[in-house]
């Protein structure tokens, strides 16, 4: 108890001294000024996890420095005011110590009052409270172990004024070194960077917390928490036996049981991490193996043309699968054999004809053969954690996985082959690109292989899923059920928070539902025009859905990678480009009406390069700003986009009429031959989009032109 | 409150500080003599369990330096050499917070620190920053903090030193009103510092124990070898060369020295009573010469 009431008192005396002077509290209001004008001082309004990636990667490092010279000057002060002879003739101990080092953590800890005000303000207590304690917890974590070490260095060879540079190198070496070590040599090397704390860990979405960054984050904290206990074990054996000349057996037992959490930590790290390059190398391996041929759906002389898929969570460590799928012969000879994909990660547990299965490709051999024209049905079951290494890995290391189903989240993008795809696909690969002689003639598909190159009737039933809220591109038909009938992919994520709402007719925004006030405005101002808009050309479009998900979905630069489900454009993007619509114009035709165009189609935006879609964007913008009035689109076509506005990345230096041919001519169509000829022309195109996608721009543009005067 | 000291040395890399130094301090007023270097503080040091030696036993009550150290802590006021403060502190918070230091409890804290600073006369400025204080001031609130909780062992080094010659009597004589019951090491090289209030003397040099005993015996020391004698300024170098001399002063175109010789020097001299400066040179003088020999 008198242990006790030293602590205190050395806590509130040191936290006095630390804090209440004019040199700390001139520092603490220009950090504070800076923080909340740096982190608030957006266009657009940002979502609260993205603002703590940003802090996480920027504030906490530099916050560290902070903490290397409070701690110093905390650790230092006694042999500085020359008081240590006086204090070290007191019959205390380590609680001296332990107290003052409270009081550092306690006057480093107030600088995180500020960020925690802006991310107040930038969402929901919801969030809030989701996000919040695991930003404190691993800023105080490494704060901790920050601090420590400094006062491990004074009670042994104590601080010297020459060694806060000295101090400054460990920390910037932290941030370097790391990073820079190849992770497959040195597979813990990251988790040294302790001044980039938040760079690997802190990356939280509303949706899933940090579940998209596996375990790591998980081993990262434990080493941590395990170093800092290592080292107020190993100060308080040090100050022990320089004191009372004994070993004491309190820190001994610390610091052994430390040590044990610190080695539990690095090796779960670099198991995940080894682990994951083995995936990757496997995947590698397996896409270069001699032989290795590659064939999409659009190859196969027949056509998946029913999917029945079952997600059953009732063990959520092993989820299990059911597949039914209808096959139909498209081809014109019969068939022996269908080859399909299937994750690799997922084990095929049984199935109803005899298959043979080489990585993720599985080739199921038919009883009897297959008449042109005729259809048949097969069963799958399957089951296994999917986690989606590789693609952490392609994106670079460690940013986020992108498929996975765990207890507490699922995500499912169709490039993840979850389900049987027909043909021997590049599992994971999100974009497609076939590059020509020249640019122009290259071929850039930024959906995935899996996407059927047919439509077909698509349902998924998901069993078991106690506390999770399911969002899917195909329509919701009721809790546990989404079906449509002409899809050419499935995805499906869940979340406990996530929150799918109509809202109005057709349209469907899936998000966190922390997120959903804060973009409900946004669809309803600029996602809904654009889509009344839209269905004026293309009658067959019925509705909107916008999946909002965190980076680490599919591909994130890309936002319109997703073709149509039941006629209704499908959408997903990233909470950024949702809130960048409202920046400048020109996001807004990128994020919104060239995305809608593009799931339309189903090709890619414009990211890749310029393909005959975003002419149709760009003359259709020109279109609704004009009012349809001639005159004005000309010269707005000729303007170009506004591009003006924070956070714009132009890529072309072309002129309009270099960039935009394909929307000239259909100017010239629309001025010549009026409105119906125009729409009647787009929606021929969109009739041969399949075929059109395939080529390059200027083939592609040869046949809309061709066809304007076909009529 | 006794402190035997058996054998003792203590090593700075391979300088020794101490050599085979053997004491015993029991209660009252101790004072430590020594010119500077001798190895006062380094000896302290060992007794207030900041230093380990590096042979030897020091027990303080029955309490081994090196074996049961929290102890003697617990029950010592220590004034080191050299020391400061929290200067942002008062006198009265500081010497609250080396209350809680020593184990003390809130009341008993109160009570204390009121009680130091009234024996030290700090009173006044108990709400004063301790930054602001003058050497004088400063060296009675290391007093005072050494106080706090009632020691029985009250270790000050060279207290004295660096106070102008009216600070200096007044520490003094604070010193001699706290004494009490206590043990007081008090170590100097100014022996009017131990003169009047030290019932037991200790001379140290070079690391080694020259004297020990009351200031009666150092006194005694010097005893038939105390002399002043007249001379011609000129003459001052050759008696310089031969005997010790301990002060001089002029006297028209003569001087008048005061000197330390085995017998009446030119046999001019006369024989005088020593004082206690005087036994102290002797003893200096006589292991410098055991140390020629
Ligand atoms: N930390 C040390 N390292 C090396 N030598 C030291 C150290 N402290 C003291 N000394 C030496 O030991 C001798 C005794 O010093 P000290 O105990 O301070 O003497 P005093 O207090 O009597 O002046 C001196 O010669 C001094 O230079
Ligand atoms: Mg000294």
């Amino acid at each position: 108890m008198l242990s006790l009431s030293r602590l205190l008192t050395a806590f509130r005396l040191e936290l006095r001294l630390l804090c209440w002077n004019w040199g700390y509290a001139l520092f603490y209001l220009l950090a504070a000024v800076w923080i909340v004008a740096n982190y608030t001082n957006e266009q657009f309004p940002q979502p609260a996890s993205r603002t703590l990636f940003s802090m996480s990667q920027g504030l906490i490092p530099m916050l560290m420095l902070v903490v290397i010279v409070l701690s110093g000057v905390s650790a230092s002060r006694a042999s500085r005011a020359r008081i240590e002879p006086l204090e070290t003739a007191y019959p205390t101990g380590t609680e001296v110590l332990m107290g003052r080092w409270l009081a550092v953590m306690a006057a480093c800890s107030f600088f995180l009052i500020a960020p925690l005000g802006v991310l107040l303000t930038l969402g929901t207590l919801e969030t809030f409270f989701k996000l919040v304690p695991v930003f404190l917890l691993e800023s105080l974590i490494t704060f901790a172990f920050v601090s420590l070490s400094i006062e491990l260095v004074q009670v042994t060879i104590g601080i010297k004024r020459w060694m806060y540079p000295l101090f400054g190198l460990v920390w910037l070496a932290s941030a370097i070194v790391p990073t820079s070590l190849d992770a497959r040599s040195f597979p813990s090397a990251l988790l040294l960077g302790f001044a980039l704390n938040g760079r690997l860990d802190t990356n939280s979405s509303e949706l899933w917390g940090r579940l998209p960054l596996g375990d790591l984050p998980l081993f990262y904290d434990l080493f941590y928490l395990g170093a800092a206990a290592l080292l107020i074990g190993v100060i308080g054996l040090w100050v022990h036996r320089i004191r009372r000349y004994q070993l004491s057996r309190i820190s001994a037992v610390i610091a052994a049981a430390a040590l044990l959490i610190v080695l539990l930590g690095a090796r779960g790290y670099s198991l995940q991490v080894v682990n994951a390059y083995a995936q990757m190398d496997e995947r590698m391996e397996f896409l270069f193996a001699p032989g290795r041929v590659i064939t999409l759906p659009e190859a196969m002389p027949y056509r998946f043309s029913r999917y029945d898929l079952t997600l059953d969570l009732d063990d959520p460590a092993l989820p299990r699968f059911e597949a039914q799928i209808e096959v139909l012969n498209r081809g014109e000879t019969p068939l022996n054999q269908i080859t399909f994909s299937l994750n690799s990660l997922l084990t095929i547990t049984n199935a109803n004809l005899p298959y043979e299965r080489d990585g993720s490709a599985v080739t199921l051999n038919l009883p009897t053969p297959l008449e042109a024209g005729a259809s048949t049905s097969f069963v799958v079951h399957y089951s296994g954690a999917l986690w989606d290494y590789g693609a952490v890995m392609s994106q670079g290391f460690p940013l986020g996985a992108v498929n996975f189903i765990r207890p507490d989240g699922v995500n499912l993008g169709c490039s993840a082959a979850w389900y049987p795809v027909p043909g021997n696909i590049i599992v994971g690969r999100n974009s497609f690109v076939e590059f020509g002689s020249t640019f122009e003639e290259s071929i850039f598909r930024s959906y995935p292989d899996c996407v059927l190159d047919e439509p077909a009737s698509m349902t998924v039933h998901v069993q078991h899923v106690s506390g999770l809220v399911f969002g899917s591109n195909l329509p919701q038909v009721d809790d546990t059920t989404f079906a449509a009938s002409m899809a050419t992919w499935a995805h499906v994520m869940a979340a406990p928070t996530l929150a799918s709402e109509p809202i109005s007719s057709g349209v469907t925004l899936i998000a966190a539902a922390s997120l959903q006030d804060r973009f409900r405005p946004l669809v309803i101002e600029h996602y809904l025009p654009t889509l009344e808009q839209l269905r004026y050309f293309f009658p067959r479009i019925s509705g909107l859905t916008l999946f909002v998900t965190n980076s680490g979905f599919g591909n994130s630069f890309d936002p319109a990678a997703t073709p149509i489900t039941d006629g209704r454009v499908v959408m997903v993007l990233e909470p950024y480009y949702l809130s960048a619509v409202v920046e400048n114009p020109f996001n807004d035709f990128l994020f919104n009406r060239q995305a809608m165009v593009s799931s339309l189609f189903g090709v890619s935006g414009g990211s890749f390069g310029i393909s005959y879609t975003d002419n149709i964007s760009y003359f259709l913008w020109a279109y609704d700003t004009a009012h349809g009035d001639s005159a004005a689109m000309r010269t707005l076509l000729a303007q170009g986009i506004s591009q003006t506005g924070p956070g714009v990345y132009v890529y072309s230096s072309q002129t309009s009429e270099e960039r935009y041919p394909l929307a000239l001519f259909l100017y010239q169509v629309y001025v010549d031959q009026g409105e119906d000829a125009v729409i009647d022309l787009l929606n021929r195109t969109l009739d041969e989009a399949p075929r059109l996608n395939r080529l390059p721009l200027s083939a592609a543009q040869q046949w809309i032109q061709e066809a304007a005067y076909d009529s | 409150m006794d402190v035997k000291i058996t054998q003792l040395v203590k090593d700075y890399a391979k300088f020794r500080a101490l050599e085979s130094v053997s004491l015993n301090i029991g209660s009252g007023m101790f004072g430590l003599l020594g010119p500077n270097g001798a190895g006062k503080t380094t000896l302290m040091k060992i007794i207030t369990t900041l230093l380990r030696p590096t042979s030897g036993q020091v027990v303080v009550n029955g309490w081994d330096v090196m074996l049961d150290p929290h102890p003697i802590r617990q029950n010592l006021g220590y004034l080191p050499q050299e020391f400061g403060f929290y200067k942002g502190l008062n006198a009265y918070e500081l010497l609250d917070y080396v209350g809680t230091m020593k184990n003390l409890t809130r009341s008993e804290r109160r009570e204390q620190v009121e009680r130091v600073l009234e024996q030290v006369n700090l009173t006044k400025d108990a709400k004063r920053k301790v930054g602001k204080f003058s050497g004088g001031m400063k060296q009675r609130l290391g007093i005072a903090q050494a106080l706090m909780g009632n020691p029985t062992l009250l270790v000050v080094d060279e207290p004295t030193a660096g106070l102008d010659p009216e600070e200096r009597i007044r520490f003094r004589n604070l010193l001699a009103r706290i004494s009490g019951q206590r043990t007081v090491i008090l170590s100097t090289h100014i022996v009017a510092d131990i003169e009047a209030v030290c019932n037991q003397v200790a001379v140290l040099n070079r690391g080694s124990l020259i004297f020990t005993g009351a200031p009666a015996d150092l006194i005694t020391r010097a005893s038939g070898n105390v002399w002043e004698i007249e001379i011609a300024p000129a003459e001052y170098e050759r008696i310089e060369e031969q005997y010790t001399i301990i002060s001089s002063r002029a006297a028209d175109h003569r001087m008048v020295l005061r000197l330390i010789a085995p017998e009446n020097p030119f046999g001019r001299g006369t024989a005088i009573k020593p004082g206690l400066e005087d036994g102290y040179v002797a003893v200096m003088v006589t292991t410098k010469a055991v140390a020629y020999a």
